[in-house]
């Protein structure tokens, strides 16, 4: 790279940083905003923004290359107002996802924020994409320093979230690309005053721009929100984290009185309570334990007591234990031994810091275990035989009732989640799950099934003898045991049901006749379920709802809907049936189609105009190759991104570890791929193989291939074997397998764009708005494939993309 | 001198005379809303058929939500929206009932005239159940909601209703016990006093799940042996709620 541009690559590096970093950002704003299962829309956001930048890079490059250094600048100064602009917009716009079902504009809304959040990375795109235009021969080294930049910026957001409130880590993220427009324009010999003054009013602005318009609104619709508007409702505490925004409410005026299911013939009352939040949705109580245990006595009268009346002074494990509700109910209970895991300090240091007196120092009582780790990497690593493991409202690991989660992945409720549980329990333990009762009873009914596959996994014919259900008006508890029930057992659960008005709804020797007794339902749908289940068969009932078990590879426990029941259920929206229309998976599609409009407006059909215009006659099949390639590799790469990162948020146990880890990993070693793929090249040029000389691609494609091959196959018994191993050494080793694959797939693209470079180098625009166009889909895509056929058919379709893009590579 | 004070009397005559018929108007307009109101609860009953076993509501009960003044029990920034068929807020988190949830939960009580009654909640369902039976109890947490609430019962002429202010999970225990009682705010779980301020015989009606939420009704019966029973009715219409914090 000449002298004169020895800031360029600093610079690209660095608006690349603010970039991802502004990209993870956003994933906290929307969690906090809407729901936390934007990721997808986000990343496709982003790069909607980098493929539109492609197209502007087509239309005008003669220009803006004749005026690099300005051009560069001017983006990188616009990436800034747009950054602040777009942060304090977003929110704003009155797009609520709930309302898709019933409110037509919202997808207008929703394509508004869509384009609003795009601008910035359309600025940065435009940076980068410059740079690459400006130095062809290039490529490579430039699409190093953007990768090795963006894994910076991403590690850098996850620093500034600990120690800044958000709206100041969006301001540092703005004096970052200020400081990259410094660099780039310092390149120039012309008078840089103007510049230098245009820099010194942008960073006054990024310092002056009020802070409350870059605080993300939380949604109306959560229930933090909610639960303000009652009066005397405050908020205690307050603890912001990368990991959340995590709330403590006290109320006045109107007491908390969370009790699930409590009985009607309960004689005791719940204590006072404090509420917690995270991300503004409920996350159980702190239940006032000062006064000791006898306070807790309402708890015997909530179905959650069922496994304490079928086991004795059990040692127990808490998976989710929130504000320890559970813990104090093992207390009563004269549990002698309690391991609580709860996944979020923040929770917990809550309740054993601020309010520790209030809840009778629940936390440091003897027997009492707190473990911060997620629930299944605990239970990976666990090793001691529970009498019985519980998962309840009380806490954090219940799945979630209300609507908005059907997107999101819980490792937990999967086939081989519960298995692990059951594993751990010892010969006569306990599970025990409480869910909310929903109508018709779709969770109960695959948690039920779910269990009954991971019991015949573990080589139990007949789960029926190891299963007891009993339910209130809303709340289901399914315990289950590795051994049969035993007689005394029954009639235990019998006699509690019976004294407390609760349903049986299964036992080993269950007649229809004692069911649906209490709280009558328009039909006995669990009892009915629980039949046909341990016939192996599913429950016909619920045909029209997804309710087949989740696993692994298809990791979502509370994505009930069927294509099947779509017309039934839109039909009759306006009379109860839109909480069954599942409106995160509609939204799923809603987004899909925008970004296609959205991108097919912005990217295809303007490079297609010009293009054709200016190229009609080259035409033929070398556009149509050039644009495969290009797309298969847009849609390619993010596929098996995106198909890793869940492998990894399982290995690595929190999700915002394995963002924090993953995706700066997969930037930086696909960055460094990207500065080896000169050198791939010079050895394929070498190559004695003759199908393989001159063919980099092809070795880079067949490496990822194979890699990918071995990785899905390895993965899981290596997260078996190092499961227990303290975080920082799990790190270390995911940080070398994403290595092992991210260098390979960080090679095709440079390796592609050089060779269109020498051929066709007014073609490398348009290559970069193809890849760009097709990634933006591939996320969407990627999520709604993989929620019907599951990872690993979208990795296997990732593979085949590569190989395609090899096909390709000699006629770019 | 004379020639102003005519014209100012004048001037006068025609307003009063303007805003005595823009109140006539005011409550013809209301009228018809209020009817439209009802029309559309009898569309929505008879698209819930189903679920809430029945074709239509007593008579009685549809009588009343055709009388009962709904633009009166919300604020004055929502009369506009007072007859639609959709839940309102009042303020202080609260919110009134869909009309249609209103008609079903006070048909679901099956009350003889004679019937005493609880309601816990403030307002119109009071109202509402005042035409249909001997005495209403009234018992309402938020303090500045119970004044309100005494105030436009007794300004409307409700005289058998009694408001209370007070922690309605606990009941009234010195009126107790009651024929039926209804519960208009929704609740997690169903209050186990009142299940016990309950007479043998009588029913009560509660939307229970979360406000923005699907909500359900839940018909709670005691047979004459003291033995309870829930039924759930339906998932209520979602309509959402974005009202501003008073």
């Amino acid at each position: 790279m000449p002298a004169g541009d020895r800031f360029l690559l600093p610079a690209v590096a660095l608006i690349s940083g603010a970039a991802l970093g502004y990209e993870l950002l956003l994933l906290r704003f929307f969690s906090l905003m809407y729901w936390s299962h934007f990721a997808h829309l986000i990343i496709s956001m982003a790069l909607l923004g980098f493929g539109a930048s492609g197209t502007i890079l087509a239309l005008f490059q003669d220009r803006l290359i004749r005026n690099f250094h300005r051009s560069f600048f001017l983006s990188a100064q616009l990436f800034v107002l747009t950054l602040l602009a777009a942060t304090s917009l977003a929110g704003r716009l009155g797009f609520n996802p709930p309302e898709v079902i019933w409110d037509g504009g919202q997808l207008a809304r929703l394509a508004a924020v869509f384009s609003l959040v795009t601008l910035p990375f359309c600025c940065v795109g435009l940076c980068i994409g410059l740079t690459m235009r400006w130095r062809t021969r290039q490529v490579a080294r430039i699409y190093r320093a953007d990768l090795i930049g963006a894994a910076c910026g991403a590690l850098l957001i996850m620093a500034l979230l600990f120690v800044l409130p958000p709206p100041n880590a969006v301001r540092v993220l703005a004096l970052a690309g200020l400081a990259a427009a410094f660099l780039a324009g310092s390149g120039d010999d012309g008078n840089l005053w103007p510049r230098r003054s245009a820099l010194a009013g942008a960073a006054l602005l990024v310092v002056l721009w009020p802070a409350q318009w870059l605080t993300p609104v939380i949604s109306p619709f959560k229930g933090l929100t909610q639960a303000l508007h009652i009066p005397g409702v405050r908020v205690a505490e307050r603890t912001l984290s990368p990991t959340g925004d995590f709330t403590a409410l006290t109320s006045e005026t109107v007491p908390f009185r969370f009790a699930p299911g409590l009985s009607m013939l309960a004689p005791a009352t719940p204590p006072e309570q404090v509420a917690l939040f995270h991300d503004g949705h409920p996350a159980g109580m702190i239940n006032q334990g000062s006064g000791g245990s006898e306070a807790m006595e309402f708890m015997r009268w909530t179905p959650m007591a069922l496994p304490y009346v079928l086991l004795e002074r059990p040692r127990v494990l808490i998976l989710g234990a929130g504000g320890g509700g559970d813990v104090w109910h093992a207390l009563l209970e004269h549990a002698p031994q309690v391991d609580a895991v709860e996944p979020h300090r923040e929770l917990s240091d809550m309740v054993s810091g601020p309010f520790n007196t209030f809840s009778g120092g629940i936390y440091g009582r003897a027997g009492v275990r707190l473990h911060h780790n997620d629930v299944r990497g605990f239970l990976a690593a666990a090793q001691a035989g529970y009498d019985l493991i519980q998962i309840s409202p009380f806490g954090t690991a219940t799945p979630p009732a209300a609507g908005g989660h059907a997107l999101d992945t819980q490792y937990l409720y999967t086939v081989e989640g519960i298995r692990l549980a059951l594993s751990r329990l010892s010969a006569r333990g306990i599970l025990a799950v409480t869910l909310t009762l929903d109508l018709p009873p779709r969770s109960a009914v695959k948690m039920l099934d779910t269990f009954a596959e991971a019991l015949r996994s573990e080589g139990i014919s007949a789960p029926a003898r190891h299963v007891a259900v009993i339910r209130t008006w809303n709340t289901v508890v399914i315990a289950v045991s590795p051994s049969p029930l035993s007689p005394a057992q029954h009639n235990a659960v019998r006699a509690f049901c019976r004294s407390r008005a609760f349903d049986l709804v299964w036992l080993p020797n269950i007649t229809a006749a004692e069911v649906n007794r209490y709280n009558v339902l328009e039909r006995p749908y669990i009892y009915e379920a629980a039949r046909e289940i341990w016939q192996g068969d599913r429950y016909r009932q619920l045909h029209a709802f997804n309710i087949s078990p989740a696993t692994d590879d298809r990791p979502w426990f509370s994505h009930f809907f069927h294509w099947r029941s779509f017309a039934g259920l839109w039909a009759q929206r306006d009379s109860g049936s839109a909480s069954m229309l599942e409106w995160e998976y509609l939204l799923l599609w809603m987004s899909l189609a925008v970004a296609l409009t959205v991108s097919l407006l912005l990217i295809a059909l303007p490079l297609r105009s010009l293009y054709r215009t200016r190229h009609s006659q080259a035409g033929g099949t070398g556009h149509a190759v050039r644009a495969a390639y290009f797309a298969a590799l847009g849609l390619a790469f993010f596929f098996l991104e995106i198909a890793f990162i869940q492998k990894f948020i399982l290995f690595l146990n929190q999700p915002m570890i394995a963002m924090a880890v993953v995706v700066p990993s997969f930037l930086f070693f696909a960055g460094c791929g990207s500065g080896y793929a000169d050198r791939l090249a010079e050895r394929a040029a070498g190559c004695r193989a003759a199908w393989l000389r001159d063919r980099p691609v092809a070795l880079a494609a067949g490496a990822i291939v194979v890699v990918s091959a071995v990785y899905f196959w390895l993965l899981p018994l290596v997260f078996r074997l190092v499961a227990a191993w303290p975080d920082a050494l799990r790190i270390t080793v995911a940080i070398m397998l994403i290595g092992g694959l991210a260098f390979w797939m960080g090679m095709p693209f440079p390796l592609g764009l050089k060779r269109l470079g020498s051929n066709r180098p007014d073609f490398v625009p348009f290559a970069w708005g193809v890849n760009g166009f097709f990634s933006v889909i591939s996320t969407i895509a990627a999520t709604i494939l993989a929620l019907h056929i599951g990872f690993r058919f979208v990795v296997v379709l990732a593979l085949g993309l590569y190989l395609l893009a090899a096909a390709c590579e000699r006629r770019l | 001198m004379k020639l102003p004070a005519i014209l100012l009397v004048m001037i006068g005559l025609t307003l009063t005379c303007r805003s005595g018929w823009a109140g006539s108007d005011e409550d013809e307009k209301m009228r018809k809303a209020r009817n439209q109101m009802v029309k559309e609860i009898e569309m929505d009953v008879m698209a819930t058929s189903i679920r809430i076993g029945r074709r239509q509501l007593n008579d009685k009960v549809m009588q009343v939500m055709a009388e009962i003044p709904r633009h009166e029990f919300v604020p004055a920034d929502e009369r506009y929206a007072a007859y639609l068929n959709r839940p309102l807020p009042i303020g202080y988190g609260q919110t009134i009932s869909q009309p249609y949830i209103v008609a079903l939960m006070t048909d679901l009580l099956a009350i003889s005239e004679d019937a005493r009654v609880l309601e816990v909640g403030s307002g119109y369902q009071a109202a509402i159940l005042s035409r249909l039976v001997r005495e209403v109890h009234s018992i309402e947490i938020i303090s500045e909601l119970a004044k309100e609430c005494r105030e436009r019962i007794n300004r409307l002429g409700y005289s058998n209703v009694t408001i209370h202010e007070g922690d309605g999970y606990y009941g009234l225990e010195s009126e107790a016990p009651f024929d039926a009682i209804v519960v208009t705010a929704a609740t997690a779980y169903i209050p186990p006093p009142l299940v016990q301020q309950l007479k043998p015989g009588g029913r009560m009606v509660i939307p229970v799940g979360g406000q923005f939420a699907v909500q359900y009704l839940m018909l709670v019966e005691k047979d004459d042996r003291g033995e309870i029973t829930t039924r759930q009715v339906l998932p209520v219409r979602f309509v959402p709620l974005t009202g501003k914090r008073r």
